[in-house]
């Protein structure tokens, strides 16, 4: 560990000195959390992208919020049918209790619609990735007896 | 069972019930009373596609049709748009071709 050293029972990391184990701990936390960002900003990108913000064509006076930027983009960019009679699912649903899978012959719509769940699916993954490096990086620096034994992540 | 509402039956069943296992398998049975979005499960994108294919081939005057009325995007977060729910089945399409305009509101 080039970037450890050991005084007087506290830490050297990353350019602090005199650092107790739970300043350390923090101190891992940043440096990993801004390591992942790029990452993380992809996700909300993709979680973000499916949000129904876009009035959709309406009667004059009643523009109503009901389709996405995914929904749009992919509709345009991927504007291309399935071969007949081919249906692929999608993940749909008002809220989340009413989730459901419904089934599709456009292949920007399939996009479209199932890209916002593979965001929150990356969400979380790279939450846990987050914690776990956190906590590796924390135990490969740390004095036995700072150590995390164990954690939920 | 006459011809025409046959050969609508058949349009939706060989273009629009899914199959068992996505790729292969049995489609899901279609019959007159079979509704669109409760049964079938489209996505209101494809459901407005299957109506437009069908306006076209059997010439039907889509005067008064909102999809709208039947079909919702359903996109988390929609919550607050409104959605009729109205029943959309094969036998109103069946009619409809009859008439040669959209019958119903």
């Amino acid at each position: 560990m080039d970037t450890t050293e050991e005084l007087n029972g506290t830490y050297f990391y990353g350019g602090y000195s005199n650092v107790t184990h739970v300043q350390l701990f923090w101190l891992v936390g940043v440096q990993v959390v801004s390591e992942h960002l790029g990452l993380a900003a992809t996700d909300a990108a993709l979680v973000l992208a499916g949000q129904p913000l876009i009035p959709t064509r309406a009667k004059p006076g009643s523009a109503t919020k009901g389709t996405s930027v995914a929904s749009l983009a992919s509709r345009y960019l991927l504007n291309y049918r399935f071969p007949k009679g081919m249906l692929l699912p999608t993940l749909n649903g008002k809220t989340i209790s009413q989730l459901h899978v419904s089934w599709t012959n456009h292949l920007g719509a399939f996009v479209g619609r199932n890209v916002p769940w593979l965001g929150w699916i990356m969400t979380f993954t790279t939450v846990y990735n987050i914690f776990n490096d956190i906590r590796s990086t924390y135990n490969r620096v740390a004095r036995p007896e700072h150590r995390i034994q164990w954690t939920y992540f | 069972m006459d011809t025409l509402s046959e050969e609508i039956i058949a349009f939706v069943r060989n273009n629009y019930a899914r199959r068992r296992f996505i790729f292969w398998g049995e489609r899901l049975p279609v019959t007159a009373e079979t509704r669109i979005r409760d049964d079938l499960k489209l996505t209101i994108e494809t459901a407005e596609a299957m109506m437009q294919e069908y306006f076209e081939h059997w010439s039907v005057h889509s005067q008064g049709f909102n999809i709208r009325n039947y079909f919702h995007p359903e996109l988390p977060g929609t919550r607050d748009v409104p959605d009729p729910h109205k029943p959309l089945t094969v036998s109103m399409l069946i009619e409809s071709a009859r008439a040669g305009h959209w019958l119903y509101t």
